[in-house]
């Protein structure tokens, strides 16, 4: 099946899509497109572009020239990190890290620090609560009362987890609880837009338990029984904190991006320790399947991923709303369709030729881009 | 002595031979197994003491039933085979005949006779055993005569003798054991050795309290390249007989092809049992002969000698030492000559000799021994394969699959064939290029990455080394790297499982690729320079530099070659130092083939550096180039010393004692690793042994050592030793005790500060000084432990920045740069790299950068394009700028930076 076909298959199965929040947020940015216009636009270029490209569209028509991250909804992003149990000192310094960093890092990006909370093995000031059973719980229950639907909803895990051969378990202060357990707590959760990464060992086997419409996860390793000690914590960790990640340079790092970069490097990591790979870092967010490793249209894992974004990029700014403004940002959005619409078409065409009209588009993108930014004072 | 012609008795007319045999047999096996009861019991206890291996038990007891007369028909085989077993070949022999001079009765005749026969082999009696065998039948007599005949050069006699003897494969079970493997025997003497290993699985059941077969099935899984079931076997038959010769001797070969130091040990087993077992003189000798020590040789060759004077084996190991004696005429006209007397068509001669020019590293000259033997007989298997494979060593690919096609067609077995043919096979996902002077191949996964570092380097190497040497190549050299470790070692031996880095067979080299090894363990560029200075050394000597020499050239090249560069020292080598001393120069080359204990060869390449770099101090780089001439004219390490050197081998090592004392016995004493106990008390030191240590060549830095604290409550209270108080000064450092940790670790390094390795003294300053914001302080500390060789990829990046911090932004390039040399595939590097080389107007270089961090994957693909296009920018290469930032702006349109270049693109 090529690319074209993955797709007619998808777009024929249409009601699996779920975007909730595109409508407001992209037609806010843009200024000109209503909520459903907006779906038609993405529908199309679904149709019309590669894999990485429509994600990076879906991820540009939310994000982009937003201001801070509650722009990108047009909701709030509720974000809990929890840091389990180390065990030993050395491991309890690198999770209690990774817990900190990690919230520093979502924070910088446009979380707001009330709606941040960060579950450590001992509670320290910096931290919510100690990351038990009992305070997860109660965390989840008072966010069930807070989130609404158009909120976006995020939950990290770092630590140890464990397999038994049934079931998942987080490993934490006082009694574990299982991905089952969790799953349960999150019922009452609303957002239509969840997102959960899972950054522990055995982590695989928590998918099924977790999966659901409109979450994506992501598990640091592809089966219960990869049981060592993951890494994969430490890059995704980075991948928020580095601006590298957000490859698409569109201001904003999606967890898929994040996902990328943080597989990428794990993948490195192993090759340049000459070790045998014990994780495979997935990832799952049709709702129904059992993940990939890669987010491709194969696979046909990613496009929520590519939805959420992580962290925002810069410094939030005042954009004016002037009606130049409006015009150029609507001029611009057309030319962005444009340029993804010549790069689907890439491959029928001669190079030469390509590159040519590539350069037209780009340059007129670019011009527009220059304008906007003399106009909003950048 | 001559023998009279015996006949073994009636032959009844019109019966076929085997048959007859095998009713002889019949006979003899029918007196053996239905005399009297008694007779019988006895005779089966006597054969049970026989395999076990309680041979003198056994002896006495068949000497009481022959001296009572009981059963000698039966009783006397058996013995005469426990008398050849135990190597009483002259016993056996006169016994037997005067046995068959004496007895006219047929019972036992034809056992007799082949037992004689066997013993007169052994003897090298080869006239009068075919008398005695010519006129028997039987199986094993069939096979006996075909060993005659083969050692005469008569293929065809033969063969036909071979072939009728497996004939009685159709009637196996009717066979005695000593039938049943002359019959199997002769199958492998035909090349039927799936049949053979078929019928050894059906005599295993037939008698599975009979070691001999076991040891001959074991002897033929050795032969076609099993030496794990080949082990096994052997393992089986010694469980019941632990003395059985073929065995142990099994297990020795096993050993010897292992360069294990265990088959010495196993052949003193064998020759405990057998004193006249010139087959494990044989591979003594040849072990001696891989050490070069040549008395030694000689003296096991004279052993074979008095045993049997007319051995064609022995005459070719004489020819194979005059050879690397440099005595070819000796070689020729003596024993080469004595040899195809014999036997015109006795390839192996030549084949012997090729494998010992391979283990001296004369592949050209190996090469026309192996065909030589190919000329005179075809089904040498293995020559052929070592004859392909060294063509590939000298860069002959293409001839060398041809012979290693047809090497595998004969011969599907032989693992060396197949690995190497599979790497060949796998040549199709490397890149080919030529330089002025290289023939590279490169994997294609890391050509684009690798290629300009590796060019660099191989340019810069093979400049130095040929003005200071004075040699240039004549023809390219070809260069090939390994991302994968494996057919590196394929490349190299023909086998996975090597433990070295890189190999030089002349103008050939082969190493791995910094992929190969894990970050930090590897310095690339100083394995490339080693080997390219063994291309020098091999050159100008035609291949007949010694090994420690080469060797030790190299390991003073690549010390030299760049500062930090060369093996660094480790706890391993002091270790090595401290236990067993320095090599005398007498036995130093033997250290590289067979080393007396597992880290012996990397301490020798140790050795051999150093003594390189005092024959430079002492005499000058002069005397090195004449040294060389003079391996070239076939002088000897005693020869080229006294008239270069002017001082013998004894003189120099007591010069050479007191340099090294000066150089590093200060710190062997200070490190002291094997003192006492109570001075180690809670440390735990972890000795990583380098994989496949052993083989002869260029090892990687050989072993490691975890310093690791253990609980502090068991530390002596004021440690003496450079161990002790680097574990104190990096506890103290933990608690805040900055002076005291500090004092400890300069104690350190004051005691031993060739030590970069894993707690190092100078990181753990470097550290106090950072802590205590003293960042100039830290970087001095880093810049010498980059002096002392570290390898930690961390550190570089840690005093690059300290380097960049403190304005020296060159330094910081330089220190980068040299990381690649442990840590290639950091995007981190090349990226900081690039930026700072763009930032110091360095854009040729800068290009390198960005674009290795492209061929990397990175994360962050749009910014490496837009990079590579700023640096394009700044060279004024408006196209390739151009095109990056396009593709930057393809995968990230809305890239601002990349827009603003395109813009400025556009407006020039």
């Amino acid at each position: 099946m090529d690319f074209e076909e993955v797709m007619e298959d998808r777009m024929s199965k249409s009601d699996q899509f779920s975007f909730p929040a595109f409508g407001p947020a992209a037609g806010r940015a843009a200024g000109v497109l209503t909520a459903n216009t907006v779906r038609v636009g993405v529908a199309a270029l679904l149709l019309a572009c590669p894999w990485s490209a429509t994600a990076q569209i879906i991820e540009q028509e939310i994000g982009e020239g937003q201001i801070g991250e509650e722009a990108s909804s047009g909701g709030d992003t509720y974000a809990v990190v929890i840091s389990g149990l180390g065990g030993d000192p050395d491991y309890a310094k690198m999770i209690d890290g990774w817990g900190k960093d990690l919230s520093t890092a979502l924070n910088s990006g446009g979380v707001a620090p009330e709606r941040l909370y960060w579950l450590s093995e001992k509670k320290t000031p910096d931290s919510y609560a100690e990351a038990s059973r009992e305070r997860v719980q109660q965390l989840l229950r008072k966010l069930e009362q807070e989130v609404k639907p158009e909120d976006i909803f995020q939950l990290y895990l770092i630590g140890h987890g464990s397999y038994d051969g049934y079931e998942y378990r987080f490993n934490i202060p006082g009694p574990d609880f299982s991905a089952e357990e969790l799953g349960g707590w999150l019922q009452g959760i609303s957002s239509e837009r969840q997102l959960i990464v899972n950054m522990t060992s055995a982590s695989g086997a928590a998918i099924i338990p977790l999966r659901k419409k409109g979450r994506a996860l992501i598990t640091s390793t592809a089966a219960g029984q990869e049981r060592n000690f993951s890494v994969f914590a430490r890059y995704f960790v980075a991948a928020v904190q580095d601006d590298a990640s957000d490859a698409d340079k569109n201001q904003a790092i999606s967890s898929l991006e994040a996902y990328r970069y943080a597989t990428r490097e794990v993948a490195r990591y192993y090759e340049s320790m000459k070790r045998l790979a014990t994780e495979h870092a997935t990832i799952e967010d049709l709702g129904d399947s059992d993940g990939a490793r890669e987010a491709t249209p194969e696979t046909g894992q990613g496009l929520l991923a590519a939805a959420i974004v992580v962290r925002r990029l810069g410094q939030a700014r005042a954009s004016a709303d002037t009606p130049q403004i409006r015009r150029l940002r609507a001029r611009k959005l057309t030319a962005e369709e444009a340029i993804e619409q010549l790069k689907y078409a890439k491959a029928s065409m001669e190079t030469g030729e390509y590159f040519q009209k590539l350069e037209q588009l780009l340059v007129n993108l670019a011009q527009i881009q220059a304008r906007l930014d003399e106009l909003e004072g950048q | 002595m001559r023998l009279k012609q015996i006949a073994p008795g009636p032959q009844q007319p019109g019966i076929r031979p085997a048959v007859t045999g095998k009713r002889i047999i019949g006979a003899m096996l029918a007196c053996l197994l239905f005399g009297s009861a008694t007779t019988q019991a006895a005779f089966e206890e006597e054969l049970n003491l026989y395999r076990q291996g309680k041979y003198g038990e056994a002896v006495g007891r068949l000497e009481d039933s022959l001296a009572r007369g009981q059963d000698v028909a039966g009783a006397l085989p058996l013995l005469l085979a426990i008398l050849i077993e135990t190597g009483e070949y002259e016993p056996a022999r006169d016994r037997g005949l005067r046995y068959l001079e004496n007895q006219s009765a047929p019972e036992g005749r034809i056992e007799v006779s082949i037992q004689v026969a066997r013993a007169l082999i052994a003897l090298g009696e080869y006239a009068e055993a075919e008398a005695l065998a010519g006129p028997i039948d039987t199986p094993e007599s069939l096979w006996l005569r075909g060993t005659l005949a083969d050692r005469r050069g008569e293929r065809a006699v033969a063969d036909e003798m071979y072939s009728r003897a497996a004939g009685g494969v159709s009637e196996i079970a009717s066979l005695g054991v000593s039938g049943q493997l002359g019959v199997v025997d002769s199958l492998i003497a035909l090349g039927q050795y799936r049949e053979a290993n078929d019928l050894f699985r059906a005599l295993t059941e037939l008698h599975p309290a009979n070691p001999e077969i076991k040891a001959r099935w074991g002897r033929l899984m050795a032969r076609k390249h099993n030496p794990g079931d080949a082990e096994a076997l052997f393992g089986e038959a010694l469980q019941m007989n632990p003395r059985h010769p073929g065995a142990v001797m099994g297990m020795a070969e096993l050993a010897a092809g292992g360069w294990d130091n265990k088959a010495v040990e196993l052949i003193e087993q064998a020759l405990a049992v057998n004193p006249q077992l010139t087959e494990a003189r044989l591979l003594s000798a040849g072990i001696y002969l891989e050490q070069e020590k040549y008395n030694e040789v000689a003296g096991q060759l004279d052993a074979v000698d008095r045993v049997n004077p007319n051995s064609l084996e022995a005459w070719s190991y004489r020819a194979a030492l005059e050879y690397l004696s440099d005595n070819d005429a000796e070689a020729d006209n003596q024993w080469i000559e004595r040899v195809l007397a014999v036997n015109p068509g006795y390839g192996k001669v030549f084949e012997l000799i090729g494998d010992f020019l391979v283990i001296r590293r004369q592949y050209k000259e190996a090469g026309v021994f192996y065909q030589r033997a190919l000329d005179l007989d075809d089904r040498l298997e293995d020559a052929r394969s070592h004859l392909g494979i060294n063509l590939f060593r000298l860069g002959e690919e293409e001839q060398a699959r041809r012979v290693l096609e047809a090497a595998y067609d004969r011969d599907p077995f032989n693992i060396w064939t197949v690995n190497t043919l599979r790497l060949m096979d796998s040549f199709s996902q490397f890149d080919s290029f030529e330089t002025d002077r290289f023939r590279v191949k490169l994997h294609q996964k890391e050509s684009k990455l690798l290629r300009p570092y590796v060019e660099e380097i191989l340019d810069e190497s093979l400049t130095s080394l040929t003005t200071r040497y004075k040699y240039t190549p004549p023809v390219k050299v070809i260069f090939e790297m390994y991302p994968n470790h494996e057919d590196f070692a394929v490349r190299t031996l023909g086998l996975p499982g090597l433990g070295a880095l890189g190999a030089s067979f002349g103008p050939v080299v082969a190493m791995d690729s910094p992929a190969a090894r894990a970050t930090g363990e590897f310095h690339w560029g100083s394995t490339l320079w080693h080997e390219l200075a063994h291309v020098i050394t091999l050159g100008i000597t035609a291949n007949r530099v010694p090994r420690w020499f080469t060797e030790g050239l190299s390991v003073y090249e690549e010390a030299h070659a760049r500062p930090g560069w060369g093996d660094p020292m480790t706890m391993g080598l002091v270790q090595a130092l401290q236990t067993h001393g320095l090599v005398p120069m007498s036995e130093l080359n033997g250290v590289f083939v067979r080393p007396q204990y597992p880290n012996q060869v990397v301490f020798a390449y140790f050795q051999s550096g150093m003594i390189c770099e005092f024959i430079i101090e002492q005499h000058g780089f002069g005397k090195i180039l004449e040294m060389l001439q003079a391996y070239r004219d076939r002088k000897n390490d005693e020869e080229v010393f006294r008239e270069v050197l002017g001082t013998g081998l004894e003189d120099f090592d007591s010069q050479f004692r007191e340099f090294a004392r000066e150089k590093t016995y200060g710190f062997a004493a200070a490190v002291e690793l094997d003192m006492e106990p109570d001075l180690h008390e809670g440390m735990h030191v972890e000795m990583h042994e380098p994989e496949g240590g052993e083989s002869g060549e260029d090892t990687p830095e050989g072993v490691e050592i975890s310093v690791l604290p253990d609980d502090p409550s068991d530390q002596p209270s004021v440690p003496e030793d450079f161990l002790g108080k680097l574990r104190q000064a990096a506890e103290f450092r933990e608690e805040g005790e900055f002076d005291r940790a500090m004092e400890l670790a300069e104690e350190a390094k004051a005691q031993f500060p060739l030590y970069a390795g894993i707690g190092n003294p100078y990181e753990l300053l470097a550290n106090i000084y950072l802590a205590q914001d003293n960042k100039q302080a830290a970087l001095e500390q880093l810049q010498e432990w980059f002096h002392q060789r570290g390898r930690n990829p961390e550190t570089f990046r840690k005093l690059a920045d300290l380097q960049a911090e403190l304005g020296r932004k060159p330094d910081a390039i330089r220190t980068l740069e040299e990381s690649l040399q442990v840590s290639m595939f950091s995007v981190e590097t090349h990226e900081t790299l690039g930026r700072w080389l763009l930032e110091s107007e360095d854009s040729d270089k800068a290009v390198r950068e960005f674009r290795a961090v492209l061929e990397m994957d990175p994360a962050d693909k749009a910014q490496a394009h837009y990079r590579l296009a700023t640096a394009y920018w700044e060279l004024s290469d408006r196209a390739n700028a151009r095109e990056q930032v396009l593709t930057a702006l393809e995968i990230a349109p809305g890239y601002r930076d990349a827009q603003k270049l395109l813009l400025q693109l556009r407006e020039q």
